[in-house]
């Protein structure tokens, strides 16, 4: 099929609000419609587009611009409110579904800002967060307190929609011949999970929370001027035609699906049934449960397990001692423990967990731009300067320290990349670690991502995952 | 007939046996303002072929070249000509390669750009811990001042300032793809630079140098090109005979051997300011792109103010300021408009700019655009959330007159369009030209006029046919 010409669409929501999208307003859904068109869609090119406010929980409510300085927020200021540094204004979508105009569901992200919380700090550096992410999302920022600091006014947006479909390289027809238009449907994330404040951090890395006082009054966000914008190729006469006649044919994507769990105890087996036929990796973040939806937390931290002694007050880490793949009761595909105890107990990085972790994620050979260091999980700083300079650089200049980007995963098949059948199989993972038995009970995301194939044809279309 | 892989930039997926001959050319004539090389007629022109130059400052150890621009300030405009004729043009080259360098990744402008080509661009949060950003590859003098260094800063000795590099594919949008079969070509082919030369004026600092002390006389503040230090180091790639014989026989052929490649064609135009206004103004403004009858991949914008004084700025004249209230525009391309509603979403714009760039662009967000730095409860946007802090000097007293890092703000703010898609290399205009609609805002603290570069990015063919090469219009 040849191409003929490119267009640049941008479409608005068919549910418009009469103010803003937000959570707090009542407005928690954004609905988008691709219309079924002799097109094809670039999925890379679909963006998010608008503007984003946060405000503060001063009395009356204001419209005021906020103030996120290194002073500490007394009651009823406009200090100290923060969306999470490296997810950015993507925070604020929960969940995203993708479907067909027909309604057949092809791809559902939940908690999709915990999926991300992950995924672009081992995938993009330093750098990456000061300057390529935040033109276009400009909450991105390598330390919290740059973030809250671009937040002060309403900002512009335009970020991708980091989905396996939407993340593909293959174009989509949308035509009859095809998947007959789509439907995006964005489900908005609580206040109470979005927002959070930032740290500051004096000369030996210790960290002071600046959080809007008292946290419980409620700062909210607001989306407005949402549009969706995409880049479509048309066919020349030929292929719209065939676009055009209802036929057969399909469409192979990845899909990215979530599961939730709880873990509370030190040594814990969990067994999750994927679904899935052709699954490519899986991975796992931590968080404990009462930091969810929390405004004294941030709910996108992905720390270690943790320890709550006693209060949730001030959790401490539970080192991670083993960790076991398992499918269908067998240790599979590394047929041995990962034993990382040793390098946890002494607080150095347990490489050959972070590397199975980081492989879940992007192949390891191909890994040269992270946020990952050992001054972000450990806080040893082990960055020095330009050749030039005399010293290590000004540790204020690194991203925040002890900001963990930890998690657990594997890679099933990293060679041929067809995946490995979990459909009548279970998928289990076991973690050995120093968590209190029953006292601390820490939250398990876990994302799964698996090979699609989306067949149409006049009787309709069907996914097989 | 398509392109003999020898030609291509790409690997070639058979192997062979290449051998590469450099020679380090002289220029044929050099004064302050042009110098002209010659090639060799032998093998191919490896597009990697290098011209190394250096900046003579007016005052040592006090100046460096314009942060985001590098040694490539140097240069005004480059031509390549075959013959008589022009094969390749590039105007307002400097700002067309501090646009380029902005879709680099952070590591590549600081550890290749910052040798090769003297630049000075990636940021990292502030040593300060407030918030804001400053330069990252720069020394702390003292807590807000920096100074940059050493291999940066311009000597005004004969030799002894620091050497940069700029390769002809980066002067020649067409040696990306392609490389020059000298052997075939009867005609003399020949580099032309003419050089941009900064005088002792404050409309012309930042020209060629920026220097870090504003408490300097302007009338010292100068800058030229190292007439000694200009060479052309050319790479001449030879391949097995059966291979270059290949190639021969193609341009000896009937038909000739064509060659299409990407030229740029470069139009300047002017946005007008307003002063000393009250309340924000806009102000609606159409120009056309003159590329009737062309096929077209993009088209890049950058918008330089007209400042009177630019000692202050660091990005020097390389500078596309973006508007406090975001600069609206349209383009309207055979009669039909690009965008479904004109862009004034400024990470939008990034994002255009990136489409059109093939690469994301790398910039911080407080670099590229206003946004997050003016109130948008007030009507005149007023600035109250400054991206940068501190402020960089240089020479034996650096604090003496130093340049605020504020003045990077909203300094890379270029617009950007893409035509391309899979298997077709842009748009065909027709007769009309393009249209671009802007609609600017000026306000009490911005009513700075924007000198307008739109570069378009367009396909030419070049056929070498017996010895004599012919080029599209």
């Amino acid at each position: 099929m040849n191409i003929n010409q490119k267009e640049h669409a941008e479409v608005f929501p068919i549910n418009p609000p009469s103010g803003a999208y937000s959570f707090r307003g009542g407005f928690p859904i954004v609905q988008f419609q691709i219309a079924n068109q002799n097109k094809l869609l670039d999925p890379s090119s679909l963006r998010l587009n608008g503007t984003f406010k946060m405000i503060a929980p001063t009395l009356p409510p204001t419209r005021a611009p906020l103030n996120n300085t290194s002073a500490a927020p007394v009651a009823d200021s406009n200090t100290g409110i923060n969306i999470n540094n490296r997810v950015g204004i993507a925070s604020t979508i929960h969940q995203m579904t993708i479907s067909t105009l027909s309604n057949q569901t092809l791809e559902t992200v939940r908690s999709y800002g915990r999926y991300l919380a992950s995924v672009v700090p081992v995938t993009h550096s330093q750098s990456d967060f000061d300057m390529t992410n935040q033109v276009q999302n400009p909450a991105s920022a390598s330390r919290s307190f740059n973030g809250a600091h671009a937040l002060n006014n309403e900002v512009s947006f335009c970020i991708p929609l980091r989905s396996g479909l939407l993340s593909g390289q293959n174009f989509i027809p949308l035509g009859t011949s095809g998947v007959n238009g789509l439907q995006l449907q964005l489900e908005l994330a609580a206040d109470s999970a979005v927002i959070s404040g930032y740290e500051t951090y004096d000369k030996a890395d210790a960290a002071t929370q600046m959080l809007f006082n008292p946290p419980n009054n409620g700062a909210f966000y607001e989306l407005a001027d949402l549009t969706l914008s995409y880049n479509l190729y048309v066919p020349d006469e030929e292929g719209q035609n065939q676009m055009a006649m209802p036929s057969t044919g399909s469409l192979s994507y990845n899909s990215i699906s979530q599961l939730y769990s709880v873990i509370n105890s030190s040594d814990q087996t969990k067994v999750l049934n994927l679904g899935t036929s052709n699954t490519l990796s899986v991975f796992h973040n931590f968080i404990p449960t009462n930091q969810i939806n929390n405004y004294a937390f941030d709910s996108f931290s992905t720390g270690q397990l943790q320890n709550s002694g006693g209060t949730q007050i001030a959790p401490a880490n539970a080192t991670l001692n083993r960790v076991t793949f398992i499918r269908g009761g067998l240790k599979f595909p590394l047929e041995y423990d990962v034993e990382v105890q040793d390098a946890g107990e002494a607080d150095r990085p347990q490489t050959m967990n972070t590397i199975n972790f980081i492989n879940s994620i992007k192949p390891y050979k191909f890994y040269n731009h992270s946020l990952m260091s050992t001054y972000t999980n450990q806080g040893i700083i082990g960055t020095i300067g330009f050749n030039y300079a005399k010293t290590p650089r000004n540790k204020n200049t690194l991203p925040d320290p002890k900001a963990e980007i930890f998690g657990v995963g594997i890679s099933f098949d990293p060679l041929s990349k067809v995946g490995v059948d979990f459909r009548r199989t279970s998928y289990g993972v076991r973690l050995v670690s120093q968590l209190q038995d029953s006292n601390s009970p820490n939250s398990i995301f876990t994302y799964v991502r698996a090979r699609n194939t989306l067949t149409y044809s006049p009787a309709g279309i069907a996914v097989t995952s | 007939m398509s392109i003999p892989e020898a030609l291509q930039t790409r690997p070639m997926p058979s192997v062979d046996t290449m051998t590469i001959d450099t020679s380090i050319l002289e220029p044929l004539v050099i004064n302050d303002t042009f110098c002209r090389f010659v090639l060799e007629r032998k093998g191919i022109l490896d597009s990697g072929s290098t011209i190394q130059l250096s900046v003579l400052a007016g005052v040592p150890d006090t100046a460096v070249l314009p942060l985001h621009t590098g040694i490539h300030a140097l240069i005004k405009r480059a031509v390549l000509r075959i013959g008589t004729k022009v094969v390749a043009i590039t105007d307002s080259y400097g700002a067309y390669a501090t646009m380029h360098r902005s879709v680099k990744t952070p590591e590549e402008k600081s550890q290749k750009d910052m040798v090769t080509a003297g630049t000075l661009d990636v940021i990292c949060p502030s040593v300060n811990q407030n918030g804001q950003y400053q330069l990252r590859d720069v020394k702390g003098v003292q807590l807000g001042l920096d100074e940059p260094l050493q291999q940066t800063v311009l000597s005004n000795v004969a030799g002894q300032s620091p050497l940069f590099t700029i390769k002809l594919s980066q002067l020649f949008p067409m040696m990306r793809n392609i490389q020059l079969p000298l052997y075939l070509i009867d005609e003399p082919c020949s580099v032309e630079l003419h050089f941009n030369t900064q005088k002792g004026t404050v409309g012309e600092q930042g020209k060629v140098a920026v220097f870090l002390d504003t408490a300097m006389a302007a009338n010292v503040k100068t800058a030229v090109v190292d007439q000694t230090s200009v060479r052309l180091l050319c790479d001449y790639l030879t391949y097995s005979d059966d291979r270059m014989n290949q190639s021969a026989s193609m341009a000896m052929s009937e038909e000739g051997m064509v060659i299409p490649y990407e030229d740029v064609v470069t139009t300047n135009t002017n946005f007008t300011g307003q002063n000393n206004l009250i309340v924000p103004t806009a102000k609606t403004e159409i120009r056309d792109i003159g590329i009737s009858g062309m096929k077209c991949r993009a088209i890049l914008g950058h918008m330089r103010p007209n400042y009177v004084d630019w000692s202050a700025q660091l990005l020097g004249h390389y500078e596309s300021k973006a508007y406090q209230i975001p600069l609206r525009y349209q383009i309207r391309v055979n009669d039909k408009e690009v965008y479904q509603r004109p862009q004034d979403n400024e990470s939008k714009k990034a994002n255009e700019f990136s489409a059109a760039m093939n690469a994301p662009i790398s910039v911080g967000s407080g670099e590229y655009s206003l946004d997050t730095l003016v109130n948008k409860e007030d009507p005149n946007r007023v600035i109250n959330n400054n991206y940068f802090d501190g402020t960089i000097g240089a020479g034996a007293n650096p604090g003496a007159g130093p340049l605020e890092y504020t003045s990077l703000e909203g300094g890379s703010n270029y617009m950007g369009v893409d035509f391309s898609s899979p298997g077709n290399y842009g748009v065909n205009i027709s007769q009309k030209p393009v249209q671009i609609t802007s609609t600017t805002t000026n306000t009490a603290q911005d009513g700075t006029g924007r000198t307008v570069a739109y570069y378009s990015m367009v396909e030419r063919q070049m056929s070498i046919k017996n010895g004599v090469v012919m080029v599209s219009a």
